[in-house]
């Protein structure tokens, strides 16, 4: 059991604090992984938008044709397995985004960018259990 | 003696894999690639207004227009702004609005419909936006979950720099009943 001294408070995280912080190859308008910010940049409409691998649920990839789909699945409310103190449920009026689906026709360069995410993920998850268990 | 236009070299328009020209004249924009065997030209009677932000090749000037899609113009230097700006204001007696976006990496936040465009905010600042007209279908796709499915709108007559594309969005969007549902289910 808890002590009760540690509430169950909002994870602060934080990709970048300046645009000047985001690597040059934004301007290649793909998606990026960015090991330095723990986070994914994703090119929405053109604009590099990125997300903290901790927002990040998990990710998976399906090959259809030539075509190589990457979704990428975030933490929300009311999901299977979703634990509560991984969302930041200052505001109940909070919009999720939920999942981002991708396509693209360059296979290999897709299936690094699903493998580098998949590490990057599990880097993170492992990090985290062992904050808590030296938190305990 | 005021100059009459202003050039820029190396400008993308609506994210085109090559850079072009951009002229400014007092009577509107022209944009000259050699992808392309006309300009591209935009009156100024088309134009609504203006916005920068930070873009994926350096600085964006994006165009509002009246009846139109917007128009995007990147590749920017962010000491261009000033000279854009002055030359707006004394030509078009319009504006830049400058804008910042979230880049702290959260997926949670508000949408709200501006114009054309469908704004994902992140703590009171905009994350992305997504012309509505690329919206190719919506739907339910689950409790408090909506999709949109998306299809590359090709109205740019040059070839598009974007290898990854994005094809669907699901968003979860709290009920407004279900707040006192979730806290009579937490009892």
């Amino acid at each position: 059991h808890t002590t009760g001294v540690e509430k169950p408070t909002v994870k602060r995280y934080e990709s970048y604090k300046r645009d000047s912080q985001m690597p040059q190859a934004i301007g290649e308008l793909r998606i990026l992984v960015d090991y330095r910010a723990q986070s994914i940049i994703l090119p929405i409409f053109g604009r590099p938008v990125p997300f903290h691998i901790s927002s990040l649920k998990n990710a998976s990839k399906n090959d259809e044709g030539s075509f190589v789909y990457l979704r990428l699945n975030f933490l929300s409310p009311g999901q299977i397995g979703g634990k509560k103190d991984e969302l930041p449920f200052e505001d109940p009026n909070a919009q999720f985004i939920r999942s981002f689906t991708f396509r693209s026709s360059d296979s290999s360069r897709m299936n690094q960018i699903f493998k580098d995410i998949q590490d990057m993920k599990k880097a993170a998850t492992k990090r985290e259990a062992e904050r808590k268990e030296f938190a305990d | 003696m005021a100059t009459k236009t202003i050039q820029y070299d190396n400008i993308y328009l609506n994210l085109s894999s090559q850079p072009g020209k951009l002229r400014i004249a007092p009577s509107g924009l022209g944009w000259k690639s050699s992808a392309l065997t006309e300009p591209f030209t935009l009156p100024l009677s088309e134009i609504r207004r203006f916005c920068w932000s930070h873009f994926a090749r350096g600085y964006e000037l994006k165009i509002i227009l009246k009846n139109r899609s917007p128009v995007s113009l990147d590749g920017f230097a962010q000491e261009d702004f000033d000279g854009l700006a002055s030359f707006i204001k004394q030509n078009y007696d319009m504006g830049i609005e400058q804008k910042e976006f979230s880049i702290k990496g959260w997926n949670w936040g508000d949408t709200e419909f501006l114009g054309s465009e469908l704004v994902f905010n992140v703590n009171s600042r905009p994350a992305f936006e997504i012309p509505i007209n690329s919206v190719n279908n919506t739907n339910l796709s689950g409790k408090n979950e909506v999709a949109l499915e998306f299809s590359n709108v090709k109205d740019s007559p040059v070839p598009s720099a974007q290898a990854d594309e994005l094809v669907e969005m699901r968003l979860y969007i709290p009920g407004t009943t279900s707040k006192e549902d979730v806290a009579e289910g937490e009892d």
